[in-house]
């Protein structure tokens, strides 16, 4: 039942590969709930391959035999940003959708994903061609030609489960204070060596290139190409089980199939020329394959399943049956484990990003979990400078308008007929006047445009004092260096050794996130006491001057929603995650930080310190007014709040505080530096953005960072008035 | 000789007409023909671009016939789906499929993209 009323296909529209899913809901009895909840089973499948399987421009269309807002599968098409292209003009244009089911009901669908909502241009539904049903369709701005996508390489997770036997491998590698980064490199790729030598040990399948890479990517990979879906399976030909978009996947699946059809021709009981013929040029555009890195018969010497009897090397012209056999069945292997590991790390990615079917227990009650940006909108302000006689048309400025999307003015959206770059034409006159302030909505679906739209947001807080002069600072200092006295002790830096960073690294939650070097906790835990002392001794060389690891300090930034329906850059938060080395000595050191100001501060100050919360505060706020009331001294009070207040705190003073509270130089030097050289890059469905360097704010996901809040608690505690 | 000559190329310039007009974007739409056999002059009348379908009542025997009429048309549209109706009646010389059956009509070049559906609900009491 399911094929006869689902189908998913994709098109090459542009050079853009756009994905789209068919439903046909169930036409008898169409109002009673089991038939319903059958249609929603059928949409849901749709659902789950287009928008959570695929990437890029998706379409989910078809006739439901539904009225519109019925189907559950509706609220998680909205979830993820897909709108219902009648339902959209209706909202911008204020035209309500049309019939087209028997012009009686809207029974016909046709939702777009985000990355297509800045082409959709016009919408129209043609009534007389098809008896019963009207032809519902989006009319698109030609899509431009494929930009090609910035992809950060992350290697997959190292299958721990899998290691056998006490894992403490040695780790020869020499650690050189002045390129701290090779050293870095070489200590992981010693790691990666040492659990594919254990698995080949224990006759298991080793690790592919897939896995390893940890602490190697610095920079984005260009793909200048899209991916193409994989076409379905011919005949007997293989299916692969992972759904998802890679490119490397979608290369080797073309290649097993290459195998098989080579097993398949040499397998014919008569063997003509023209099937040598064929078969020789199969063979030799099977060695000649692309997605594997050098060649596929060096790849094949350095695989990672070896099946008895199967050759060392690839012989350069057509093998026997037996031979092309084995080469089938190892590869088909290979391919198998490459499919694992490509589903753990997509799940370990949708654990963080996918919201909860609705339709489970709980999902009445549980909120939904943030969504990540896919595309954003933005508001173009102008401003009337002309107006006509008879107040149909009016002039703009600056120009740039669009002439496919509403214009508003304070009272609503403008009845428009026509709009020009700097013009616009009204079906009847709304009471416009000069100097009246007028606003377009503009979608941005590209990821360029959405990362550029970021970028350009946070680098006005992220870059604010580039330029300041230190000077300028000076009397903020003065006046800390009078009212904060400084500690008779000063704090003591304590070096870190493997006991310490190891404690620390199991405090770390389970689902802690794995850094953009691929270092995930696990590896950190289970590398072995010789590793671990080589990492430890990396972290005190950079502590005693040496430059950080560049791999260590490049965040990458995951937006996410404040609220369901968020639109605007500002209305997404900012999640930065670094590399779990950095975190781990920031951890360390933060909690370090803490307990020694904490110790020092007054009694009164209670953000940020252990043992301490905002109940506190409001418990306290509550008792003085309940004995102002009861006859008590009156009561006056104030409350200030500084807007993305990580991101404001300046540096240069901060860094003076700590030193005038005694905390080691050593301590503030490597905090600055780290501050200094950290990269982050915006992350929009799976491309990144520039690397954006700072001298502004603290970043939020750094420990550390809540120290700097603390410092800028007792500056403030110390400046307010006694009561 | 000269003005005449740039006032032809001036005239030919001046009919091309640049911009999103003459150059349109693509099409995407949706539609339930009831059936798709003998309807490739109807289809021929849409836009180029992409339309799902939906109930086509294509067999495999309709499938065939339906793509021959839309070659027979001269329509640039090819039609991508994974399955056919089953047949209206097991008589002999039907072709005819039941009411259902999807896919899609495409001008651009495409692929059916491989699933892992099964058929759970093959035996449901509802039909189509």
């Amino acid at each position: 039942m399911t094929q006869f009323c689902t189908h998913v296909s994709a098109f090459n529209i542009d050079g853009v590969w756009v994905k789209c899913g068919v439903c046909y809901g169930y036409a008898r009895h169409p109002t009673t709930i089991a038939t319903r909840s059958k249609t929603d089973d059928l949409l849901a499948k749709v659902v789950q391959r287009i928008v959570f399987e695929c990437n890029g421009p998706r379409i989910v269309m078809g006739d439901w035999n539904q009225h519109p807002g019925i189907l559950p599968q509706e609220q998680v098409l909205r979830q993820h940003g897909f709108v219902e292209i009648q339902q959209h003009f209706s909202s911008l244009w204020g035209k309500p959708p049309v019939f087209t089911c028997k012009n009686a009901s809207v029974k016909d669908f046709l939702w777009i994903s985000p990355e297509l909502i800045p082409f959709l241009m016009d919408v129209t539904v043609t009534q007389d061609l098809f008896p019963d049903h009207a032809v519902l369709s989006a009319h698109f701005r030609s899509f431009d030609n494929f930009q090609p996508i910035a992809v950060w390489r992350r290697p997959a997770p190292l299958p721990w489960d899998q290691i056998s036997g006490d894992f403490n491998p040695p780790c020869e590698v020499s650690i050189d204070p002045s390129d701290l980064q090779t050293s870095m490199m070489s200590i992981m790729g010693n790691m990666e060596q040492a659990v594919h030598q254990n698995l080949i040990d224990h006759h298991k399948p080793g690790l592919l290139p897939v896995h390893r890479g940890r602490s190697c990517t610095l920079s984005p990979q260009l793909c200048r190409q899209p991916v193409p879906p994989n076409k379905n399976a011919r005949n007997k030909e293989i299916n692969p089980k992972y759904l998802g978009e890679h490119f490397q996947h979608v290369q080797w699946l073309k290649q097993l199939r290459r195998l098989q059809s080579l097993v398949a021709l040499l397998s014919t009981e008569e063997q003509l020329v023209t099937h040598i013929d064929h078969g020789t040029a199969l063979w030799k555009a099977i060695l000649r394959a692309p997605g594997f890195s050098t060649s596929f018969g060096k790849f094949w010497v350095q695989r990672s399943v070896f099946l008895v009897n199967a050759p060392d090397a690839l012989p350069f012209e057509l093998p026997n049956l037996a031979t092309a056999r084995l080469t089938f069945e190892t590869f088909k292997m290979e391919f198998a484990q490459f499919e694992k590991a490509l589903q753990q790390k997509r799940a370990s990615i949708g654990r963080q990003n996918r919201v909860d079917n609705p339709l489970k227990v709980f999902a009445d009650v549980a909120m939904p979990r943030a969504m990540s940006v896919q595309a954003v909108a933005r508001n173009n302000h102008y401003t009337i400078t002309d107006v006509s006689e008879d107040g149909l048309q009016c002039v703009v400025e600056p120009s740039g308008l669009l002439s496919d999307s509403p214009l508003s003015s304070a009272h609503g959206v403008l009845p428009t007929t026509r709009i020009d770059d700097s013009s616009f034409t009204l079906s009847k006159s709304d009471d416009l006047e000069l100097g009246q302030a007028i606003t377009q909505k503009v979608h941005l679906g590209t990821q360029n445009e959405v990362l550029t739209e970021f970028e350009n947001l946070w680098i006005q807080y992220w870059g604010k004092h580039g330029d300041t002069d230190p000077a300028r600072w000076q009397p903020f200092i003065d006046m800390c260096t009078d009212v904060l006295p400084p500690p008779h002790v000063p704090m003591e830096l304590v070096p870190i050794n493997a006991t310490t960073w190891t404690r620390a690294v199991r405090k770390r939650k389970q689902t802690s996130a794995t850094g953009p070097d691929g270092i995930s906790r696990s590896d950190l835990l289970k590398m072995g006491s010789a590793s671990v002392g080589k990492l430890v001794n990396i972290i005190n060389c950079v502590e005693h001057g040496s430059a950080w690891p560049e791999s260590c300090l490049i965040g990458l930034i995951t937006s996410l929603a404040k609220k369901e329906s968020s639109e605007f850059v500002n209305e997404f938060r900012p999640i930065c995650v670094f590399s779990q080395i950095y975190r781990n000595w920031s951890s360390i050191r933060a909690y370090e930080v803490l307990r020694y100001l904490s110790a020092r501060a007054p009694a009164e100050l209670i953000g940020n310190r252990p043992r301490h919360e905002t109940a506190d505060i409001w418990w306290s706020i509550a008792c003085q007014v309940e004995a102002s009331y009861q006859g008590g001294p009156p009561l006056g009070g104030a409350i200030a709040d500084i807007t993305k207040c990580f991101n404001a705190l300046p540096r240069v003073p901060l860094f003076a505080l700590a030193r005038i509270l005694q905390l080691p130089q050593a301590l503030c030097d490597t905090w600055c530096k780290a501050l200094t050289g950290m990269q982050r890059r915006f992350v929009v469905e799976g491309g990144v953005g520039q690397p954006l360097l700072t001298s502004n704010g603290y970043p939020e996901g750094d420990p550390l960072s809540v120290c700097a809040m603390f410092l800028v608690n007792l500056a403030l505690h110390a400046f307010s008035p006694a009561p | 000789m000269w003005p005449r000559t740039l006032l032809v190329y001036l005239v030919l310039l001046l009919s091309f007409r640049f911009g999103e007009a003459a150059n349109p974007g693509p099409i995407i739409g949706t539609v339930n023909p009831t059936g798709l056999l003998g309807k490739a002059a109807i289809i021929k009348q849409l836009p180029t671009g992409v339309y799902s379908i939906c109930e086509s009542h294509l067999s495999a025997i309709g499938l065939h016939q339906f793509r021959r009429e839309l070659a027979i048309h001269g329509s640039q549209m090819r039609y991508f789906s994974s399955s056919n109706a089953p047949l209206i009646r097991s008589s002999v010389g039907v072709i005819g499929g039941r009411s259902t059956g999807v896919g899609f009509l495409s001008s651009h070049p495409g692929r059916n993209i491989p699933t892992t559906w099964d058929d759970t609900i093959l035996y449901s009491r509802f039909s189509f």
